[in-house]
């Protein structure tokens, strides 16, 4: 049936379910469904289990990373309460350095939003040929563990012997070398490598899922795509666009291994190596100018939070209504076969490039060294003989499973009380939600080992698995959050109100509906955590205990013996366990929703 | 089926008050239509009923029970109240199928698959719908949406319907003959409706009563033939259609023999004879209504019974069933509509003549 | 022979017998009585059945290696953690600050032995074990740490960059201006190789040298083997200092492992026992069995220096170069801070 044109416009409501009420006689549930069904004493109970919840994730640790902060000696040894570690931090090197660092993060994060944007658009909303497996490839790269994709770049652009100065040598017969990787551009460079498919995930779906009527009204009025697309696209994606770019910005300035790596040879300094230096190279550790300095980092970085809920307050951004629609894709003509290079060239430089060299290398004895006597599979047998690998993967497989879809529910949950309900205690809430992301991982495991090991005797968190879940759960609850957020903010309310006037209960409501229709969200998010879970190091070094290796401890024990070659090897099999993935995941999204 | 009752229903948003002490009861069986302009409080009162938003004061029952009394601070909350919903977005999930989307209530009830089985398709074919039942539901019209609201909103059989302005987002042809369909399928179940539109034409074609609101009060409320004949004001004559509107002063006054008055009225170069509702006094301003179609054209100097008045045609407009003719009178310019069929030249000197059952007068 | 001489010589005889055999037995006893005292703990520590051990030095083979060993030789079960070494420290510290004692044993550095000590209290006096007496003098320590073998660092050449007759010989050499730009070498800002060797030749060469080498143009790394496969690749002719013992790993490489004349710059590593150990007597038996042969040999066939004598017999000539290297200098964690300071200073 041909859609209606005259069909006129929603008018879209911007009330959200609040009922301040006392329970009536209830047909059914238990406390925790009546919780959130309505009744003043139900969402109080409620609202104090999520601030208690996420309170002992977040705030927690954070607390005795404050005390650390404030006190002269870590927890547990006799001292004093002083200053001096905030006294420590206010030098001008500091200020220097965090100018540094800040300059870094804006280097990175702005190309790779305008580059994740475009991405986006293109797989969403244009008829570019083979957008579904470009949409996997894509984002391929984030998925690789970075020390990785560091040698895999070193070996492409360090400035003597690296392959593309190489080339670049004999075809153009300069001496000179064409890139240097071992830079300021080598640094963004890399991290760019991780934040444009991560910005991409973010994005896409929220480009997918928006009423082209929305748009399409704008081009009656007069204006052009570009100007469409300026004032209305991006305006409407303003919350997904602002969450993103937080995310990434603070994790640019939260970021180590990059500076670490293409760095220090060119004598770059970030804020987070003074903290790990604090740590790691003084006779004592000086926690209390590492925490201080991480709290200062995070004040600042709080600021941001605020400038986003002040952008985003009471604003709709309501882009998905019950009206339905089939989205709208447009038809580029000849143009879609330039969109297509693009992003096939995205895929070459950033997947089959490093990608390339970590395959060829794991079938050589050396990386780098590719001649005919050094053709073996020792690395490959050595990886799948190697019991304590297998063990790690199967301990990491269990809590990233669990961790994973623990931490989406959780997000899920946290994200709907923040953005659409009017219950007070939303903001502190979502405010802490934040705080993880905030702290540089070294310092966030610290954190996590003083908490944990902390507590009381009996209670068994410390030295058992738990410590990683919870340390995870915290972790990814950010991401989480942003995820569920961007989603919920598209969503009319018509949607749940419906539902709700046709008898679903709260938790039904949440579960067939708002998930549902966040599925891909939901389904991105939790790829995403998973993945997080699977890389990380900081917290589970100083939280494992013996027999519960996880996978990256293991990657970190074979790279600092010099096997990376079967670091490698576990590389590439964990991308193949991601591609599988996401393709999973896209087919349960192409079947909940009509296709494109 | 149940019956809705309102007392004294109050929403207060902070200092402003949208909806100020409605009270109505809505039979088992009958359709009621709250009508009223933008912002005069029926959405808000439907919403209440509804469950979606409480009020802050009076009592709401359904059937017989009451389901939010605000100075006991008792509230049923939506999802018990058995109702069913028809929104002015449709509000159709976008990750189900027509079928998913119908049986949802029932699914939330957990009713066997059978059931379910018998139930959506029996509602799908009231609405005619049956043969779409696996499409997803974005792929559909709006028009084909709707329906799919509908029978949503009827498949588990609520006590009360309610519909939020669900014609305003189709066409006009397609309005109307949704509209007597709706209306067929409503007299048929015999459910209990309540229905909020602002097009008074719809208003009246579907509804067994109208309620006619506007700042948050009812103005009126009665048979769609009453209102329209014998409104109660001046501001509820103007709601419907485009009716003359005169000042006149009441000479005499006597019961008419039924249930209303005959009044001798005399305007600004004009009298004549017409009824009212209530006694009014002689001497009293009142406001005489003549709707254009019961205004007859006649020649210069012809007079009968009833209204007169003497003009010349200043325009006339062909709207296809009826021709729109402008009369300029000593008093005021009336507006005339004749068959489109008559001969009507600009200038000519006519006589505007009005039966006095046509004219109905409120008083100022 | 007369019968006379026969009789004197037999009753010499006799006397030097029995004087031998009173002495020998007054010497028997004591040892006798030590190594029943000895049986009793082995005994316990069968008993006990596991002995945890935390490492500081990640992802070594040796690891594995000398746990599968003590298992075959005690059955005793050898359960390990590894991490580095501030993040080990730091567990330790919390997990006996909150009562928590999980650990028995530390395998660590001699410097950070002395901080423990110091400064965290978190280790007990070293037990005197049968082998513990049997370590080359210069092992035994002040602090309280089982010496167990120590790691070499000298100099890595790229051959293909680097002809035989240009090959630096000393940590002198390092100076000589024709390798300016061309070395790689371990940030010696931070703890690690790089910074071992600035505390060895500015204790012994003196800060002139040092000076010198930082107009080299260095580039700074602190990823040792990685380092090693960049220079290995032909990035750059020197990695300096390098851990010899990887000579083995990157045979077939075009690369050259040279122990400089005055010597290699060393680690001294050992186990420490950590306080409240829940497994007191397995650990003391972990202590000794890492200071007898079986354990010394398997370091020495790897290259690190033992702490015993005798057991780099029979090794591959390359290997035993290494593992007898002479000792040159180390760090020492009483003037870290002070000497991280001046290297900050003088390579900027």
């Amino acid at each position: 049936m041909p859609w209606s044109h005259e069909d006129r416009m929603t008018i879209i409501h911007n009330r959200s379910l609040d009922d301040i009420a006392e329970t009536g006689p209830t047909l059914g549930g238990n406390a925790v469904t009546r919780a959130f069904s309505g009744g003043s004493i139900g969402r109080l109970i409620g609202m104090l289990a999520l601030i208690a919840i996420l309170g002992f994730l977040t705030i927690y640790p954070l607390a005795m990373l404050l005390y650390g902060s404030l006190h002269s000696t870590p927890p547990g040894l006799a001292g004093e309460f002083n200053l001096n570690g905030y006294r420590a931090i206010m030098t001008t090197q500091n200020f220097l350095v965090l100018i540094n660092t800040v300059g870094i993060s804006l280097a990175k994060t702005v190309p790779s939003l305008t580059i994740a944007v475009f991405l986006a658009w293109i797989i969403a909303r244009t008829d570019t040929p083979f957008r579904g497996t470009l949409e996997v490839l894509i984002t391929l790269p984030f998925f690789i563990p970075p020390i990785l994709t560091a040698m895999a770049w070193g070996m492409l652009g360090n400035p003597q012997v690296g392959v593309i100065n190489l080339v670049w040598r004999s075809i153009s017969g300069s001496t000179d070398p064409l890139v240097n990787v071992y830079s300021y551009g080598g640094v963004v460079w890399h991290m760019c490598q991780y934040s444009i498919p991560f910005l991409f995930l973010f994005t896409v779906d929220a480009f997918r899922t928006m009423d082209p009527s929305l748009e399409e009204s704008s081009r009656m009025c007069g204006a052009s795509r570009w100007t469409t697309f300026r004032k209305i696209t991006l305006l409407l994606m303003l919350p997904v666009l602002t969450s993103s770019f937080m995310l990434s910005f603070i994790r640019g300035i939260e970021s180590f291994e990059s500076p670490l790596f293409f760095g220090l040879p060119a004598g770059i300094k970030v804020i987070t190596t003074d903290i790990y230096e604090s740590i790691n190279h003084r006779a004592t550790p000086d926690y209390q100018y590492a925490t201080s300095l991480s709290f200062a980092i995070m004040g600042l970085m709080f600021l941001l939070v605020i400038w986003q809920w002040a952008l985003l307050r009471g604003k709709s951004f309501q882009t998905v209504t019950g009206k339905g629609f089939r989205p709208n894709v447009m038809e580029l003509g000849p143009w879609r076969w330039v969109t297509f290079g693009f992003c096939v060239l995205f895929f070459i430089i950033t997947v089959v490039l490093p990608v390339g060299q970590l395959l060829l290398g794991s079938f050589f004895r050396f990386f780098g060294f590719y001649t005919y006597e050094m053709l073996t599979l020792e690395h490959y047998r050595a990886v799948f003989s190697n019991s304590e690998f297998w063990r790690a993967v199967r301990n990491t497989m269990m809590l990233g499973l669990l961790g994973a879809t623990a931490t989406m529910a959780l997000g899920a949950v946290v994200a709907y009380v923040s953005v659409r309900t009017r219950w007070r205690g939303r903001s502190l809430i979502d405010g802490m939600a934040w705080l993880p992301w905030m702290m540089p991982g070294m310092v966030l495991g610290v954190g996590f080992l003083w908490a944990f090991a902390m507590l009381p005797g009996p209670i068994p968190i410390y030295g058992t698995v738990w410590a990683l879940l919870l340390a995870y759960l915290a972790l990814g609850t950010p991401v989480a959050v942003r995820v569920m957020t961007g989603a919920y903010h598209q969503l009319s309310y018509d949607l749940e109100e419906c539902s709700r006037v046709h008898g679903a209960s709260w938790f039904q409501t949440m579960w067939r509906i708002m998930v549902a229709l966040a599925w891909p969200a939901f389904a991105v998010g939790w790829v995403l955590t998973f993945f997080g879970i699977m890389r990380e190091l900081s917290a589970s070094i100083l939280l494992y205990s013996v027999g519960s290796e996880t996978l990256a401890v293991v990657l970190l024990k074979l790279w600092a013996n010099g096997n990376a070659e079967q670091v490698s090897v576990i590389g590439l099999m964990m991308m193949l366990l991601v591609i599988l993935f996401r393709w999973v995941q896209l087919r349960f999204i192409k079947a909940r929703i009509s296709k494109l | 089926m149940a019956s809705v009752t309102l007392e004294n229903v109050t929403r207060m948003y902070g200092a402003v008050t949208a909806v100020d002490q409605v009270n109505l009861r809505v039979k088992s069986g009958e359709f009621v239509t709250l009508l009223g302009p933008s912002g005069c409080g029926k959405t808000t009162t439907l919403r209440m009923v509804a469950g979606l938003e409480k009020n802050t004061g009076g009592r709401i029952s359904i059937g017989d029970n009451v389901v939010s009394d605000a100075d006991k601070g008792y509230f049923v909350p939506s999802e018990r109240r058995r109702l069913g919903m028809v929104f002015q977005s449709y509000a159709i999930w976008p990750h189900m199928t027509v079928f998913d989307n119908v049986a949802y209530p029932l699914r939330i009830r957990r009713r066997t698959d059978k059931e379910i089985q018998d139930r959506v398709m029996n509602a799908l074919r009231l609405v005619e719908m049956e043969q779409y039942a696996e499409r997803p539901s974005p792929a559909l019209s709006g028009g084909q949406q709707q329906r799919v609201a509908i029978a949503r909103a009827l498949v588990f059989e609520p006590e009360v319907l309610l519909l939020d302005e669900p014609l305003s987002n189709l066409d006009a042809r397609l309005r109307t003959q949704m509209g007597d369909e709706f209306r067929q399928l409503q007299q048929r179940l015999k459910i209990t409706t309540l229905y909020v539109t602002h097009d008074q034409s719809e208003a009246m074609a579907l509804s067994d009563r109208v309620v006619v609101m506007h700042g948050g009060k009812i103005l009126q409320v009665g048979a769609p033939e009453d209102i329209y004949r014998r409104p109660e004001s001046r501001q509820v004559a103007a709601f419907f259609g485009t009716p003359n509107l005169l000042q006149a002063k009441v000479r005499n006054c006597r019961p008419n023999g039924g249930q209303y008055y005959k009044l001798d009225v005399e305007g600004r170069g004009w009298s004549g004879e017409c009824h009212a509702a209530i006694e009014i006094p002689a001497g009293a301003d009142v406001t005489v209504m003549v709707r254009p179609e019961n205004l007859q054209l006649g020649e210069a100097g012809a007079a009968n019974g009833g209204l007169s008045w003497a003009g010349e045609i200043s325009q006339a407009i062909f709207r296809g069933p009826h021709r729109s003719v402008m009369v300029k009178t000593a008093d005021q310019t009336l507006h005339i509509e004749t068959p489109s069929l008559a001969d009507v030249g600009i200038g000519r000197a006519v006589t505007v003549a009005a039966p006095s059952d046509a004219a109905w007068a409120v008083r100022s | 022979m007369t019968a006379a001489a026969i009789r004197q010589w037999s009753r010499r005889c006799f006397l030097t017998a029995a004087g031998g055999i009173a002495v020998a037995a007054a010497v028997w006893q004591p040892v006798q009585a030590q190594d029943a005292e000895w049986d009793k703990v082995v005994g316990a520590a069968k008993k006990e059945g596991t002995v945890v051990l935390y490492t500081a030095l990640v992802g070594q083979p040796s690891t594995k290696k000398i746990a599968e060993a003590f298992t075959e030789e005690y059955g005793i079960a050898v359960e390990v953690l590894e991490a580095r070494a501030s993040e080990i420290r730091e567990r330790v510290r919390v997990e006996q600050a909150a009562g928590r004692f999980a650990a028995d044993v530390m395998f660590t550095s001699e410097g950070q032995t002395r901080l423990y000590d110091a400064e965290d209290k978190s280790i007990d006096p070293l037990p005197v074990t049968p082998n513990s007496q049997k370590i080359k003098p210069q092992f035994k320590l002040q602090v309280p740490m089982a010496s167990v073998m120590t790691i070499p660092y000298g100099i890595m050449v790229n051959t293909g960059l680097v002809k035989p007759a240009d090959e630096p010989k000393s940590w002198k050499d390092l100076a000589d201006p024709k390798w300016q730009g061309k070395i790689l070498a371990d940030d010696p800002r931070a703890i690690g190789a790089g910074y071992l060797w600035f505390f060895s030749t500015y204790d012994r060469i003196g800060e002139d040298y040092l000076k010198k080498v930082a107009g080299q143009k260095l580039v700074f790394t602190r990823d040792q083997r990685e380092s090693q496969r960049r220079t290995a690749r032909g990035e750059y002719s020197i990695y300096m200092p390098v851990i010899l013992t990887d000579m083995s790993d990157l045979k077939g490489l075009p690369v050259k492992f040279i122990i400089p004349e005055e010597g290699v710059g060393y680690v001294l590593y050992g186990n420490v026992l950590l306080k409240k150990a829940p497994h007191p007597n397995a650990a003391k038996l972990y202590l000794d069995f890492l200071q007898g042969p079986t354990a010394q040999k398997i370091y020495a066939s790897l290259g690190y220096g033992p702490v015993i004598d005798g057991v780099t017999e029979g090794l591959p000539a390359d290997i035993k170069a290494i593992s007898e290297a002479k000792l040159y200098g180390t760090s020492d964690s009483r003037r870290q801070n002070e000497m991280l300071a001046k290297a900050k200073e003088i390579f900027k």
